[in-house]
């Protein structure tokens, strides 16, 4: 599965260009928009924290993107190309062939991820690098907890169809705003202490967000982490990303079967 | 003999939502009902029905892409509601058409793709691979992206991508449907050789009573979700023995059907097409040669013009109007549209 993707992509040279460069004009965009009203004195070490905040949760924003999109998005292809039919005919394990679908963009992903924090680091001046190791742990914890949704999200996508992809880029901005990919979440405090407390909390990619970039920052200055004290966040994520993946297939197995019930699985 | 796939008296009913005239509503619909069969190892076995009479719905039962409502089958000795993997490890299937390709990858890309999904070992696949390509002459056009391909290509693909697993079963769903003349009798001869030298199981369904005649060793009629005939083609045929069927086609009435129903010894009458104002009949009857004047008699007059009139050997096609009264390359699901609007119809 995995191989079939890299090759399809090298079908596709021109969107793949297309879709490296759109990544990083998106981080330029927020970048240059938070720049922009710091105020002229600030201290070079603050500009370094604002590009910290913004690339280091954009790092997640982007592996959750990834991991939805992918797995929502080739569900769907291959719903409408006839392919689904054919991969439920074959023997092959459903669930290796549901993360193989995400293997190769998630490989794809890390690279951009390097080059992202590189750009940023390069128009910053340079990022603070703490607790890289730790860090890392929690991104991959919280790339397997990604993987649960994105395992229901390929359920939905077989039972809605077209209705899914809408749904996706919903969850892109509802996740990107309420757990506070390219701002800190005392942003979201000023306007209301309601959204952190009533929405945010509630949310395990919020603290995927603020534990990987708090880690990485450092959590000396007292700022950060900003939603519970670090060993409490990296509990959460661990515990995400291990409940995530075992109940978002349990729910898209339950969901397949019920297309397969109605025969909806290779409906288009 | 031993049967290979045993199906215990499986249904299939779907509850689908409609939307008519801005009111939801559910529509019931009896895809299956009650099938039982058995298809020996070795048999190359065909489904001869309708569109929409629910051939498809029931290969997809056995390939575990569909549950059954209710009922139990075995394929190759494993219950598909247990076993599912092991159902699909020993089957072989071109049930979409073209479909179920991927077209930005090369055909042998695809057989390759499949090929590790099915757990090919890479030296296995690599051989198996070329042995089709050669089968059926693929060479052509294997190294370029599917997307290149015409329909009779992509079909001709998927039929070896049913194939790249070398299953003791294989499951064909009207696999000639797009496919020129000389390709599809090409196919055929394909089909029959995996059947009688590599001992392959073969199911094959087909609305084209001509196929079925020349390939299957045993045929099951089906319509409306139900089995009406099964045995041999000739079984099948001799069961009409005592009948005959003319073949009739001009420019007929409306009432010409109803007019040759009422002569004793007719036993059914069918249309098999009607185009441009012309209409062909196939009539049903105990002794042609008796009954001519009168059939002659009923549909000339009234405007009637008769074009055509021969009395002919008796054919699968023959055996569905026996038992249905209609013909072959009649839509069921249009029947049964036909028939509620009328209030009328069968079960």
């Amino acid at each position: 599965m995995s191989w079939k993707k890299i090759v399809e992509f090298s079908r596709y040279p021109v969107a793949f260009v297309a879709l490296f460069v759109q990544i990083f004009l998106i981080i330029a965009m927020f970048l240059f928009a938070a720049l922009a009203f710091t105020p002229p004195d600030t201290p070079p070490q603050e500009g370094q924290t604002l590009g910290a905040v913004v690339v280091y949760g954009f790092v997640i924003g982007l592996f959750l993107s990834f991991t939805l999109w992918e797995i929502g998005f080739s569900i769907r292809e291959e719903q409408t190309r006839g392919t689904l039919e054919a991969l439920y005919l074959s023997p092959a394990n459903k669930f290796s062939s549901l993360v193989a679908r995400v293997f190769a963009i998630l490989l794809w992903v890390t690279a951009v991820s390097a080059f992202a924090i590189f750009f940023v680091g390069s128009v910053v001046g340079g990022l603070p690098v703490q607790n890289a190791g730790l860090a890392l742990v929690v991104l991959l914890f919280s790339v397997s907890g990604f993987l649960g949704i994105a395992f229901v999200f390929a359920g939905v996508t077989i039972k809605l169809k077209e209705t899914a992809q809408f749904l996706v880029s919903f969850l892109q901005f509802f996740f990107m705003i309420f757990s506070a990919q390219f701002f800190p979440f005392a942003a979201l405090r000023s306007a209301s202490p309601l959204i952190v407390d009533g929405v945010s909390r509630w949310l395990p990619v919020s603290y995927s967000v603020d534990a990987f970039r708090s880690l990485l920052i450092g959590t000396e200055n007292g700022k950060f982490p900003e939603l519970a004290p670090i060993e409490v966040e990296i509990a959460i994520v661990v515990l995400f990303g291990i409940i995530s993946p075992i109940v978002g297939y349990w729910v898209y197995k339950r969901i397949e079967r019920s297309a397969r019930r109605e025969g909806t699985l290779g409906e288009y | 003999m031993d049967a290979i796939i045993r199906v215990e008296g499986l249904s299939k009913t779907f509850i689908t939502k409609e939307r008519r005239k801005g009111k939801k509503g559910k529509r019931v619909v009896h895809a299956l009902k009650d099938v039982n069969l058995e298809v020996y190892a070795g048999e190359n076995f065909g489904l001869l029905g309708p569109n929409g009479a629910g051939k498809t719905t029931l290969i997809k039962c056995l390939t575990t892409l569909l549950l059954p409502t209710s009922g139990r089958a075995w394929v190759n000795g494993y219950d598909i509601f247990a076993h599912e993997d092991e159902v699909r490890a020993s089957l072989g299937c071109m049930l979409m058409g073209d479909r179920g390709l991927y077209w930005k990858l090369t055909g042998r890309e695809n057989l390759d793709y499949f090929g590790a999904l099915y757990h090919v070992p890479r030296s296995v696949r690599r051989p198996r691979m070329q042995y089709l390509i050669d089968l059926l002459k693929l060479d052509d056009f294997i190294d370029r992206t599917v997307e290149t391909y015409s329909s009779g290509q992509k079909m001709l693909l998927a039929f070896a991508k049913a194939l790249i697993n070398d299953a003791p079963i294989l499951f064909f769903d009207e696999p000639t449907v797009t496919m020129d003349v000389p390709t599809a009798r090409e196919l055929r001869r394909i089909v029959r050789s995996l059947n009688k030298e590599e001992g392959k199981t073969i199911v094959y369904t087909t609305h084209l009573m001509h196929e079925a005649e020349e390939l299957c060793d045993r045929v099951a009629i089906i319509d409306r979700g139900e089995i009406i005939a099964l045995g041999t083609p000739n079984e099948l045929k001799s069961s009409l023995v005592r009948e005959d069927v003319v073949h009739l086609e001009g420019v007929l009435p409306a009432t010409t059907i109803e007019k040759l129903r009422a002569i004793q010894g007719i036993r059914n009458v069918a249309v098999q097409a009607e185009t441009n104002g012309r209409t062909k009949l196939s009539v049903l009857c105990d002794n042609s040669r008796l009954l001519l004047p009168r059939i002659i008699e009923a549909v000339t007059g009234n405007g009637a013009s008769l074009e055509y009139i021969k009395p002919q050997e008796v054919t699968l096609e023959d055996v569905f109007i026996a038992k249905t009264g209609r013909s072959l390359a009649v839509d069921t699901r249009e029947v049964v549209k036909e028939e509620k609007r009328g209030g009328g119809g069968r079960g």
